[in-house]
């Protein structure tokens, strides 16, 4: 795309009239805002008169999150061209295209990803606040236990919200699969186009819930628990709404890319495993999204009606049960990415066949099959003996899949000629962790262990194993993999690595520690505890400083990288899959003609034929 | 494919300026942490700029899950003052005492505050005009008149704690008294559930103008 030199003048005092899509978005978001919330105050009777009430922020909400989405360039792009108009949507050129509405898959893959990754940064600058707070055994940083939960809240919610459910499937997903499947587009480019822009919002929103007050229910909003909160939890509800809106749609869209937008000769039994990945994770999300989203709205409308749903009245356990229905499968949504990221891996730098394909996609859809069967075990002090035990058993069936998956990757690495790079090292630190949190995760679904630590460090150690030792290692070994896809640039093996160590180290000591110190009697959601922890506490809490500036140094060398990186050839790792085929970075259209598909992409014997052949110049499939 | 057909070209494009840009980022930026950080500054600023009005006469007081409106009166001693205490909250008690530094108790996670240590009622004649729904009234010091009758509610002697009436989910009281000639500036709470709703932000400024 090249501009023409000689409109300087003219272009330059346009530029400055042109507002960026992003601030028209917070203008049209604040407006909607007071528009609505001004409404639905005045409808109300008291004096004084009170301007934001409880019903009116929810009105209000709704109105920025409109007034957001139009001033990002919806207006312009979707609803005017819908309403019969001519489409005023420019998009812009360079960097600026990623500040607004974009229907290109690759532009929504890293708006998901940069949004993803700003909610990880102020996550964990939550989760530095409560180490901080946990260094002492007293209120010192926190004046009050309600601003130490309010934090363990918004830390946990966005993470698990914007981060682990975002950033490998919004991000590497929406980025990738249109690639891998050999298509220019995403089944419905228009409509992630506008998602996208629900992520910041829906983080904003959490991050901006202590406005409202402080409330106390961690990530779960547990009612009837949060009926005792201040109006902070509105927030909660409403936020994690948004985020899992855009998440459902992402699903919508790789569910659908997936299925009719593969190039041909691409069957089912060569879709690549991240692809088979992105399915099955899609699949979990649009089964389980909708459930939980509209308990979350029970819980907002037994909120501000107030409706008796989960109270005494009504059925106090009803919400738990309800959010671990789908609590437990958004722990396989978070991870099955993962596991589709080792295989996609292993084998390209082990040049080496993946081992027993097959069994890793069967470990892949039955784990999703599974994971909607094992809910209670989150719940085991509310429940009987006899209730308890089939939950225990499927518990620790649903390893059984898992372990396909692991399987593939181990018997792919056997014998294989490994180069270690830094996406290997990270693969294999992610196995190594994952491996350390499935161990734990054993002891939990066995009732006796789970009686005795249940809610205190050792689960904090347990999940943290999983999700950061599985889903964040592996999403940094994705970085570093797909850097010069992204961007056309290779970093530095040396420094790669220096990061990678640094994390791996720093998050073994802080987190292996947490089991220790949960079984010396630690509990969960307590900022003040017993002296005899405190020196254990101290010493996890700079530990975890030391871990937060090690994704610090990842992020911000990743960065510097994608902009001024020294240049690399297009195929860095000899990669067969589909989307090494394309130029780096890809073209605005990534595949000048459709490639057609004549075999599997996981053949790395040396004299083996290119899987795809370019076909004629139009692009019309043959067969 | 993604194209639209009207999409215009290249030439046509204008884009806005970088610097415009990362200034009003930082802007947003910076607005939003002061607005999450230092929402208490904000408010006392624009209080000091617009001040509040001396209230008189009629004042609707509402208790709610957890905060007072207003959460901020000034009052003119001498005044005649019929206060109308209304709990908002659909499921919860709540109480209003007035009052200046604290008791507390000693417990595991240090010492709790239980009620104000100053109580700012002492010796004021009040009177309770109408009631409703209303859990107990402890009168401590202060000389109250009641004109319901029966009483709906329980009456709690003196020593029992600051004077403050407790109200039930929708319950409301009514009562009349004279600004007494305590200048200065007083606070109110709710210390019900062991101080957990003071915490949680149930609590307001009164500030008494002398006559
Ligand atoms: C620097 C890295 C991190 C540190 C130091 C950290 C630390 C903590 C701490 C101290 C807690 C609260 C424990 C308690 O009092 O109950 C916590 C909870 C939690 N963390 Fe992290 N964390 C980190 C990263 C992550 C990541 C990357 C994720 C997920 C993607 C995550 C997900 C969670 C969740 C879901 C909770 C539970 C929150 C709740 O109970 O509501 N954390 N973390
Ligand atoms: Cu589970
Ligand atoms: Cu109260």
């Amino acid at each position: 795309m090249s501009r023409i030199p000689v409109a300087d003048l003219p272009l330059l005092s346009q530029a400055s009239r042109r507002i960026p899509p992003v601030f028209k978005g917070f203008i049209w978001g604040l407006v909607g805002f007071l528009a609505l919330n001004a409404i639905v105050a005045d409808m109300s009777q008291e004096t004084p008169h009170q301007y934001v009430t409880q019903v009116s922020v929810v009105f209000g909400w709704i109105g920025a999150m409109l007034g957001w989405v139009l001033g990002t360039g919806t207006w312009e792009a979707f609803m005017k061209p819908a309403f019969g108009r001519m489409s005023s949507w420019q998009e812009p050129s360079g960097w600026r295209r990623y500040f607004g509405y974009s229907t290109n898959h690759k532009v929504v893959g890293i708006q998901y990803m940069v949004s993803s990754a700003g909610g990880f940064v102020i996550a964990g600058i939550a989760a530095m606040l409560m180490r901080i707070q946990l260094m002492e055994d007293h209120m010192w940083l926190f004046q009050f236990p309600q601003q130490y939960l309010s934090t363990v809240g918004i830390h946990g919610t966005i993470m698990m919200f914007s981060v682990g459910t975002v950033f490998m499937v919004g991000g590497l997903g929406n980025y990738l699969i249109p690639l891998m499947v050999g298509s220019n587009s995403s089944a419905f480019p228009r409509l992630s186009g506008m998602s996208v822009w629900l992520v910041p919002f829906g983080i904003l929103t959490v991050a901006f819930s202590p406005l409202l007050g402080d409330w106390t229910t961690g990530w779960r909003g547990y009612e009837p628990l949060a009926q005792s909160d201040a109006d902070g939890i509105i927030f909660y509800y409403l936020g994690v709404f948004a985020l899992l809106l855009s998440s459902l749609i992402v699903a919508l869209n790789l569910t659908a890319t997936i299925i009719y937008k593969r190039a041909p000769g691409l069957t089912w039994n060569r879709l690549p495993m991240y692809a088979w990945g992105m399915l099955a994770v899609s699949l979990l999300n649009i089964i389980w999204i909708p459930e939980i989203m509209m308990t979350f709205v029970l819980g907002l409308l037994n909120k501000i009606v107030p409706l008796p749903f989960f109270t005494a009245l009504g059925s106090p356990l009803t919400y738990l049960q309800l959010f671990w229905l789908f609590g437990h499968p958004e722990v396989y949504i978070v991870v099955v990415p993962a596991l589709a990221l080792w295989m996609e891996i292993i084998p390209v730098m082990g040049r080496k066949t993946l081992f027993a394909r097959q069994w890793g996609i069967i470990g892949l859809v039955f784990v999703m099959l599974f994971s909607g069967l094992v809910w209670a075990h989150h719940m085991f002090p509310t429940m009987r003996n006899q209730e308890i035990l089939p939950f225990s058993f499927f518990t620790e069936m649903i390893s059984v899949p898992t372990g396909f998956a692991y399987m593939v990757a181990i018997g792919t690495l056997w014998k294989s000629k490994l180069q270690i790079t830094t996406p290997t090292i990270l693969v294999l630190m992610s196995m190594f962790n994952f491996l350390i949190g499935g161990l734990t995760g054993l002891f939990l679904a066995d009732p006796m262990v789970n009686m005795q630590v249940h809610d205190t460090f050792f689960i904090v150690g347990h999940f943290h194993f999983t999700i950061i030792g599985g889903m964040v290692f592996s999403s940094l070994a994705a970085l570093y993999y797909y850097l010069p896809k992204f961007s056309g640039r290779m970093y530095n093996e040396t420094w790669g690595k220096f990061g990678a160590v640094w994390v791996f180290l720093a998050f073994n000591a802080t987190f292996a520690q947490l089991f220790v110190i949960g079984l010396r009697g630690m509990n969960r959601w307590v900022p003040v505890y017993p002296q005899y922890l405190q020196p254990m506490n101290f010493e996890i809490s700079i530990f975890a400083i030391l871990l937060g500036l090690g994704f610090l140094f990842n992020i911000v060398y990743i960065l510097r990288i994608w902009v001024k990186g020294p240049v690399c050839e297009e195929n860095p790792w000899k990669s067969k899959t589909l989307e090494w085929q394309t130029a780096s970075p890809p073209a605005e259209h990534s595949f000048a003609s459709v490639p057609r598909v004549v075999s599997g992409f996981y053949d790395y014997s040396d004299d083996c034929k290119s899987p795809s052949a370019p076909q004629g110049k139009i692009g019309i499939a043959d067969t | 494919m993604t194209d639209h057909p009207e999409k215009p070209s290249d030439e046509d494009q204008v884009n806005w300026s970088r610097r415009k840009f990362l200034i009003g980022m930082t802007g947003l930026a910076v607005v939003g942490i002061g607005a999450l950080f230092g929402r208490s500054a904000i408010a006392q600023v624009a209080e000091a700029v617009t001040g509040t009005p001396v209230n008189s006469g009629v004042i609707n007081v509402y208790t709610r899950d957890y905060s007072y409106t207003p959460s901020r009166m000034t009052w003119r001693v001498g005044d005649q003052i019929s206060m109308v205490l209304t709990n908002k909250s659909p499921n919860r008690f709540h109480e209003m005492m007035i009052g200046r530094g604290f008791d507390t108790t000693p417990s595991e996670f240090g010492p709790i505050k239980t009620q104000f240590h100053e109580d700012f009622w002492d010796g004021v004649h009040v009177m309770v005009s109408e009631a409703d729904a209303v859990d107990n009234l402890a009168t401590n010091n202060a000389v109250v008149t009641c004109n319901v009758t029966p009483h709906p509610w329980l009456i709690t002697a003196p020593g029992n704690g600051n004077f403050s009436p407790t109200l039930m989910p929708g319950g409301m009281i009514r009562f009349d008294f004279t600004v007494p000639n305590k200048p200065g500036t007083w606070y109110y709470g709710c210390f019900v559930q062991g101080y957990r709703h003071y915490e949680a932000g149930m609590q307001g400024t009164l500030v008494i103008l002398p006559a």
